[in-house]
């Protein structure tokens, strides 16, 4: 059964704006990143997942439910989500809260009261539990809303930009989270960022868009391969080096500052740099590995795509 | 970022449990939130300043009832100062005060910090949320409503010779009183739900809230009493005055009845002719200075509407007050 499967899913805002442009993919279990830039389209997507927003066209199904805005009810027992944004009430503390959110996802009162506790243990906000929200700090807060996602004990998670604003310890500690919830909880995760370096450290499985259109759904290792760069710094004649490494085969071009940049695909260049710089006898500054930033990466992708 | 501690976690870490318990769905999802409605209506969870205006007025509204009681059993006789009939009028001001502070609390907050976000990804349809929440004011409102009379009852069995006798007579005037509260309740929690729903602010909110329930009757009521033929339409754009229509209506009081005098049951007073004599107008005259000072005893009498006018402009606020909030929670972006 796949976790989610779209058909031709399309969202076009009354304004004109198309959020979602015939969108066709499938999804097995596990954590996926959907990873976009700003605007590219993913709360949209996330939203209409939970049967909030209703697609222009095209269909969905997500847990092998149909989503409509009829059995929106039945499709979102199985669904926790977590908004971008802050959305929670500042006087109230975590336990009331989380416990309250238990009894609206339909939890008898003695199973919310415990899984809120339990739920609060596990994004470590256990001893801060019975403060009021509003004293919490940003990655508290994050945890507060993982929280409140997973106490009724969702199939699936979807998160919206769950690292912003937090600082580096708390982007690690939310990633933690996000990696324990898929891998040992046994709970799908959707997650939706723009920041690729943080999500691929958690995901299975990457699904990119842009402007509303699909650009790749793959694994994380092929991802990796394909949008890996060698960056190669040299001493000497730059030009003609990489001349020479694109009569080798190598897809070498020229970046910022003289670099040379190569993405790197199934086989290792390094062998063939290292023979070609000997041989024209340029000297190598620097040759690191280093991962396209997300634009580029779309640039590439984009321009793939059409070609 | 505090991670739980090592020694902590090998005691009690059991590893994520899966629920395998019962679901309530959306029955216990408006559950739920009805009743987180009527706690935060008497600021019960919100921390002690919360609870001081629902408490005070809820006191300011039994306090006549008790008064009367205490006179009904000092007097011992039929001295009455607030009656069954009268007291949704008397006691008007702290509804709307009532509903204008309390109503934010059940809506504003959840659109303010986005809460709605976490409740309309749960399992329910938004409508869900917005009729538990209008369940818990409305509930609010009968309770307050319907206080101060149950402790006028209380009086009256009290004072009564023949307690069963009296529970006996007093039952059809239970029945009015119950029937109006509700309608009450009704009318002023749709109309108060969703002027909160669609101004965002809470104090814009409160004040808007106001304007309608109070200010507005304010207004109204001296316009219907100086020209109750034409103006007397202008009663039904006033909430409350269509709820004390209502409750007049129940109690079989919208029109007065004799022996009260009233300028409304006499017949048109015509002018005399111009030729008559000096007797005639003279009679005409006395007799036009004594309409003059014959004031009907409110709006409601005054406009002499029949009960179903009110029942229908009841019936319109509240078919209005769904459309609005229908549309207004449809686009609340989540």
């Amino acid at each position: 059964m796949p976790l989610l499967s779209t058909t031709d899913l399309t969202k076009r805002y009354p304004g004109g704006v198309t959020a979602l442009d015939g969108l066709t993919l499938e999804l097995e279990p596990g954590i996926i990143g959907l990873v976009g830039a700003n605007g590219a389209g993913k709360s949209t997507f996330l939203k209409i997942m939970l049967g909030l927003l209703e697609p222009t066209s095209g269909s969905l199904n997500v847990l092998d439910i149909a989503v409509s805005r009829h059995n929106g009810p039945a499709l979102r027992q199985h669904l926790g989500y977590i908004p971008e944004f802050d959305c929670l009430p500042p006087d109230q503390s975590a336990t009331d809260l989380v416990t309250h959110l238990a009894r609206v996802s339909g939890l008898p009162a003695t199973a919310a009261r415990e899984r809120a506790a339990e739920m609060l243990r596990h994004v470590g906000l256990y001893d801060e539990r019975y403060r009021q929200i509003g004293g919490y700090s940003t990655g508290m807060k994050q945890r507060v809303k993982l929280a409140q996602a997973l106490v009724h004990d969702p199939k699936l998670l979807l998160l919206d930009e769950p690292t912003n604003g937090l600082d580096p310890a708390g982007r690690t500690d939310m990633l933690d989270l996000i990696r324990r919830t898929g891998h040992e909880f046994g709970i799908s995760v959707i997650v939706a960022s723009h920041l690729l370096s943080e999500i691929e450290q958690v995901c299975t499985h990457l699904v990119a868009i842009d402007g509303g259109k699909l650009l790749k759904s793959a694994s994380l290792e092929s991802f990796t391969r394909e949008t890996e760069l060698l960056v190669i710094e040299v001493i000497g004649d730059s030009d003609a080096f990489r001349a020479r490494l694109v009569t080798l085969g190598l897809p070498a071009r020229t970046g910022a500052g003289g670099s040379i940049l190569i993405t790197i695909g199934e086989s290792s260049p390094y062998d063939l740099v290292r023979d070609a710089a000997a041989e024209m006898g340029v000297g190598l500054l620097r040759v690191a590995r280093r991962r396209d930033r997300l634009e580029d990466l779309f640039q590439v992708e984009a321009a793939g795509g059409h070609a | 970022m505090t991670q739980p501690e090592p020694a902590t976690g090998a005691i009690y870490d059991i590893g994520y449990q899966h629920y395998t318990g019962r679901r309530l769905g959306r029955a216990g999802a408006v559950r739920a939130l009805y009743v987180q409605g009527l706690k935060s209506a008497f600021g019960i969870g919100r921390g002690g300043r919360a609870k001081i205006p629902p408490i005070a007025l809820l006191v300011m509204m039994v306090i006549p009832a008790v008064g009367q009681v205490l006179v009904t059993g000092i007097a011992q006789g039929n001295f009455t100062l607030f009656s069954h009939e009268g007291y949704f009028g008397t006691t008007l001001w702290l509804f709307g005060l009532f509903c204008a502070f309390q109503t934010p609390e059940l809506v504003t907050g959840d659109q303010q910090h986005r809460v709605l976000a976490l409740y309309f990804s749960r399992a329910l349809h938004k409508s869900d949320y917005v009729l538990a929440r209008v369940g818990a004011l409305a509930t609010t409102l009968f309770a307050v409503g319907m206080l101060p009379h149950l402790i006028l009852f209380a009086g009256e069995y009290f004072a009564a010779p023949h307690v069963l006798d009296a529970i006996q007579k007093s039952l059809p005037i239970f029945g009015r009183t119950v029937g109006s509260a509700v309608a009450v309740a009704l009318l002023l929690s749709m109309v108060s739900i969703t002027i909160a729903a669609v101004i965002r602010r809470r104090p814009f909110a409160t004040a808007a809230i106001l304007a309608f329930l109070l200010i507005a009757s304010a207004f109204v009521a001296p316009l219907v009493m100086s020209r109750p033929d034409k103006m007397r339409g202008l009663l039904l754009l006033s909430p409350t005055f269509v709820g004390r229509g209502v409750t007049a209506w129940a109690f079989d009081t919208t029109k007065v009845r004799p022996p009260v005098d009233s300028f409304y049951l006499l017949p048109p007073l015509q002018p005399p002719a111009a030729n008559a004599d000096s007797a005639t107008i003279a009679a005409y005259r006395a007799e036009r200075r004594r309409r003059f000072r014959i004031r009907p005893p409110g709006p409601i009498e005054a406009a002499r509407f029949p009960g179903i006018v009110y029942l229908g402009a009841l019936a319109g606020y509240i078919v209005i007050a769904a459309g609005v909030l229908t549309l207004r929670y449809r686009r609340i972006e989540t």
